[in-house]
């Protein structure tokens, strides 16, 4: 994808120096996966919840490249429980191997073994470390809730999106992934508002 | 005597969700690199592992004081801003003393509006901090002072300036989810627009290529 986005315009003294006006100082996010402005800067440095680092990588370093699926829906958003079965069996029924981060709290929602049951195909990890996940070169795709957060990561990282947006700004966010960067396509949900 | 060197010292004040303080950390590093003291305040009720620094950057966690009750979104943001505007100026003074540089300037969420008071009572700079997009932020523009979209919103897709025709499940979700609880939240988000024109400085966390025919830097600039 030719979408590696490196013109930053965060110019700091810059902006101490002209008053009253806008700044653009995005996108802001680890500089190890930008213009390294600064030195080994690999990590936002404060995570309310604790990257799985057991065993993620290593999962990832031996699946072909572009093979996989990454799923997060962030800190936030709370599926339903018919909503995470279809997502579920989605991936299961899918071509692909898929990493799908479910928190703690959101983890009895899932099927009945299907952590152990699909395990031949995907890993699914409380959280995990996004940025040198969205890096690494197994990664063919992006299934995300469109938080802001996430959407600038993976366009720094050229990753392609399935937009699942969820509530606040996300389905904007979408709408830009989809219509104006063309970098993604969102799903679609029935009447009853899950996607199937 | 040796004069001591004078350094700028900025406290920084994220609107405390992971999405919100991400950004925050981000740039509080970059003013680091350029020699600036500064202070990452996160007022918070969250058990955060919070290290004491992140680099450069100094943090301090502070219980936001919630309550773990059953209070309605609307309380607890009243709890936090009261919170907020009780501890700050003080922590303001300490973290002055401390470091031995004396705080110049506050930049603070975008959802934090009136933290822009609490600067200027202080005697401070003020600096807004917008983590969403422009597009979105222009949404929310268009909402406060009776801009170009009435709540309730009526037909879709609906039309603001430099953004593409959004329909109903395009927009934000607190412009049409009217469920009471998040009315608090519609409040808070246009809020953003209360008292900006009063900031020294707006940082978005956008950049020009991906955002250029959203006019939102246009209208502020107009301020």
């Amino acid at each position: 994808m030719a979408l590696k986005i490196l013109l930053i315009l965060y110019q700091v003294v810059n902006c101490l120096a002209s008053q009253r006006s806008i700044k653009p100082i995005g996108p802001m996010i680890p500089s190890v996966y930008l213009d390294r402005q600064l030195e080994d800067d690999r990590e936002y440095g404060l995570s309310i919840f604790k990257p799985a680092l057991d065993g993620c990588m290593e999962w990832l370093d031996s699946k072909e490249t572009g093979s996989v699926v990454y799923v997060s829906f962030g800190t936030l958003a709370a599926l339903g429980e018919e909503q995470m079965a279809e997502i579920a069996w989605g991936l299961w029924r899918s071509d692909c191997y898929f990493l799908w981060a479910v928190r703690e709290s959101e983890e009895k929602k899932l099927p009945c073994n299907f952590v152990e049951g699909s395990s031949e195909k995907g890993l699914i990890v409380n959280w995990s470390p996004q940025l040198e996940v969205l890096a690494h070169k197994s990664v063919g795709c992006f299934m995300t809730h469109c938080g802001w957060n996430s959407t600038l990561e993976a366009l720094t990282l050229g990753v392609l999106m399935v937009a699942m947006p969820q509530w606040t700004d996300q389905p904007t966010n979408a709408k830009y992934i989809v219509d104006v960067w063309r970098v993604g396509v969102r799903v679609k949900a029935n009447e009853k508002g899950t996607v199937t | 005597m040796e004069k001591q060197e004078r350094i700028c010292h900025v406290v920084v004040i994220p609107y405390p969700v992971q999405g919100h303080i991400n950004p925050m950390i981000q740039f509080s590093k970059h003013l680091a690199s350029k020699g600036l003291q500064v202070t990452l305040v996160i007022f918070s009720s969250q058990t955060l592992s919070t290290p004491a620094s992140l680099g450069s950057v100094k943090v301090v966690t502070i219980s936001d004081g919630y309550d773990a009750g059953s209070s309605s979104i609307a309380d607890l943001l009243k709890q936090f801003q009261a919170t907020v505007t009780q501890k700050l100026p003080q922590l303001v003074v300490e973290l002055g003393i401390s470091s031995g540089h004396p705080v110049s300037c506050l930049v603070y969420d975008s959802f934090l509006a009136w933290v822009l008071e609490i600067a200027r009572q202080l005697g401070l700079i003020g600096a807004s901090f917008f983590t969403q997009s422009c597009a979105v932020s222009s949404v929310y523009y268009q909402i406060h002072d009776q801009g170009q979209l009435k709540i309730p919103l009526e037909k879709f897709p609906v039309s603001v300036p430099g953004l593409p025709p959004l329909d109903v499940d395009e927009l934000p979700s607190f412009v049409h989810d009217m469920e009471s609880e998040y009315s608090s939240i519609l409040t808070l988000v246009v809020n953003q627009f209360s008292n900006f024109r009063g900031a020294d400085w707006i940082f978005v966390n956008s950049f020009n290529t991906l955002e250029e025919e959203v006019p939102l830097k246009k209208l502020l600039k107009e301020k």
